[in-house]
C-alpha cells in the first residue's frame, strides 16, 4: 500500500471521480427540510427523510423552467446527479427537475389501490348500512392523544352528554398504523357493544393520511357490520376508508354532529309530546264534564220539582235495602255455619256415648261388638263410657 | 312498562309518542287516558333526566393486539 499521504485537495478529487462517476443521474425522493433562493437566482435547500438529509442546489437556469417552488414540509421527487463541492468538502445533489412528490406519486398510487378495492366491491352502494338514529353506545378508532378524540368528545358534551364511548386506540400514521386500525375496528365491531363506530383522525398531509388509504383499514371499514362513519382529515380530504365507510363525514366533529342526536332539539320534542298529551287529556276531561253536566241537568229539573226528595229518598230506600241485604246475607251465612257445625257434632261417635250408651269390646280386640252371641260366659269385655271405661266378665249371654 | 333502566332513549320516545297518538284519537275510556297520561308523564321525565345528566362516559379499550 502506498504509504506516501494524499494532500486534502488530491483526496477530494479521487472522491469526485469515485463518486460522480459511480452515479448516473437518478430520481430521488425527500421532504423539503428548508428552502432559500439567492439574489444570484440559485436556490439551496435540504431534502431529507426520517434518516437522513441531503443538500440540493439548483441552479438559476434550471430554477426558472420550473414552475413550481417547493414549501417546507413539502415531499418532492428531483431529477439530478451527486456532485463533490470540492470547495466545501463534501457532495450534494445537482438538481435538474424538481416536483411535488406528494401529489403526484400519491395520487397515482391512490388511484391504483382504488380501482383494486373498488374491485373487490368494498365500495359498494348495497354494502352501505343505515345509521341508528338515535345511538347511545358509539364506538370510536382514533389515536388517544389526537386532536380527533378531543374534537368528537366536545361535540358529544355539548348534544348527547348520555351517550358512552368505548375507544379502541390506533396510531393513525406511521409505520403499522393501517394494521393497528384495522384491528382496532375489528375488535369494535366484534364485541358488539357499539351501535355505531366512528373511525378517524384529525387533519394532515396527503402521507399523514394515508395509513386510510391502505387496504388493511378500507376491508375492515367495509366488513364491518356495525354501522361505521369514517372523519379523515378535513373537509377537502377523501381516503378510501371513506368510500367504504356507512357515511363519510368531513372531519370528526361532524362525524360527532351527523351521528349523535341533539340535545336540544330532543328537548322540543319532549316539549311539545307533553304539550299534546296534556291538551288532549284536558279536552277528555272537558268532554266528561260536559258529558256529566248534560245528564245532571234533569236531575237538577227533579230537584227543582221536588223531585229531587224522592230521588234522594229513593236513593236512602236503596241504601237501606242495601245494609238490610248484607246484614242478612251475614245473619244467613252465620245460620248455616252453625248448622253446619252441629251436624258435624252428631256425626262424632263418642257424642252418642253421652247419651248414656256405651262401647263394648272383647279384651284386647279393637272391635265393638254388636251381636251377644258372639260372647260366652267367663269372655272377658272392656265397656267404654262417655267417660271412663271398665273391665268386666261376662256371666250369661241371652238372645232376645 | 318495561323499568326505565332498560329503556332505550329510543324506545321511550316511540312509546311517548304512541301514547300522544292515542290520547288525541278517541281513547275508549276517561281511566285509560289518564292511565297513559300516567306512562306518557313517566316517559318525558326519563327522558328529561337523560338530557340533562352531564357525566360522559368514556371507555378506553386496551389496544387491539391485548384484547
Amino acid at each position: 500500500m502506498d504509504r506516501t499521504p494524499l494532500s486534502i485537495s488530491e483526496l477530494t478529487s479521487r472522491i469526485k471521480i469515485v463518486l460522480e462517476g459511480g452515479l448516473p443521474a437518478l430520481w430521488i425522493r425527500g421532504e423539503v427540510s428548508q428552502f432559500t433562493s439567492h439574489r444570484s437566482g440559485h436556490s439551496y435547500f435540504t431534502l431529507c427523510d426520517d434518516q437522513t438529509q441531503l443538500s440540493c442546489v439548483l441552479w438559476r437556469g434550471r430554477a426558472r423552467e420550473l414552475n413550481y417552488t417547493p414549501q417546507v414540509g413539502d415531499l418532492v421527487v428531483a431529477f439530478g446527479r451527486v456532485v463533490v463541492y470540492e470547495r466545501g468538502g463534501r457532495y450534494q445533489f445537482d438538481c435538474y427537475d424538481l416536483r411535488p412528490a406528494g401529489l403526484g406519486e400519491l395520487a397515482q398510487a391512490f388511484e391504483a389501490l382504488k380501482q383494486k378495492l373498488a374491485a373487490e366491491g368494498l365500495f359498494a352502494l348495497e354494502r352501505k348500512i343505515p345509521l341508528p338514529p338515535l345511538p347511545e353506545r358509539v364506538g370510536l378508532v382514533t389515536s388517544p392523544g389526537g386532536a380527533a378524540l378531543q374534537d368528537i368528545l366536545k361535540v358529544a358534551r355539548e348534544r348527547a352528554p348520555w351517550v358512552e364511548f368505548h375507544l379502541a386506540p390506533a396510531n393513525v400514521q406511521g409505520p403499522g398504523a393501517a394494521a393497528e386500525i384495522a384491528a382496532a375496528i375489528r375488535a369494535l365491531d366484534q364485541s358488539g357493544w357499539p351501535q355505531v363506530i366512528i373511525v378517524g383522525r384529525g387533519g394532515g398531509s396527503p402521507e399523514d393520511l394515508w395509513a386510510f388509504n391502505e387496504a388493511p383499514v378500507v376491508r375492515a371499514v367495509a366488513e364491518c357490520r356495525t354501522p361505521i362513519v369514517s372523519a379523515v382529515g378535513h373537509e377537502v380530504d377523501v381516503t378510501l376508508s371513506d368510500l367504504a365507510a356507512d357515511l363519510r363525514a368531513p372531519t370528526p366533529s361532524a362525524a360527532a354532529e351527523m351521528c349523535l342526536p341533539d340535545r336540544h332539539a330532543l328537548r322540543a320534542r319532549l316539549e311539545e309530546a307533553a304539550l299534546r298529551a296534556q291538551r288532549a287529556v284536558t279536552l277528555r276531561l272537558a268532554e266528561k264534564r260536559r258529558w256529566l253536566t248534560d245528564r245532571a241537568a234533569p236531575v237538577l229539573a227533579h230537584a227543582m220539582t221536588g223531585r229531587w226528595r224522592e230521588e234522594s229518598q229513593r236513593v236512602d230506600e236503596i241504601s237501606r235495602r242495601l245494609d238490610r241485604g248484607v246484614r242478612l246475607l251475614l245473619e244467613r251465612r252465620r245460620e248455616a255455619l252453625q248448622h253446619l257445625g252441629a251436624r258435624l257434632d252428631c256425626l262424632d261417635p263418642r257424642a252418642i256415648l253421652e247419651r248414656g250408651y256405651a262401647i263394648v269390646r272383647r279384651a284386647g280386640d279393637p272391635q265393638p261388638l254388636t251381636d251377644a252371641a258372639r260372647l260366652q260366659a267367663e269372655d272377658e269385655i272392656e265397656v267404654a263410657f262417655h267417660r271412663g271405661g271398665a273391665t268386666a266378665r261376662v256371666t250369661s249371654t241371652h238372645h232376645d | 312498562m318495561e323499568s326505565p333502566a332498560e329503556k332505550s332513549f329510543e324506545g321511550a320516545l316511540k312509546r311517548l309518542e304512541e301514547i300522544v297518538r292515542a290520547l288525541e284519537g278517541n281513547t275508549p275510556s276517561l281511566e285509560d287516558s289518564l292511565a297513559l297520561y300516567e306512562e306518557g308523564r313517566a316517559l318525558i321525565g326519563f327522558c328529561l333526566e337523560k338530557l340533562e345528566s352531564a357525566e360522559q362516559k368514556l371507555k378506553v379499550l386496551l389496544p387491539p393486539e391485548e384484547l
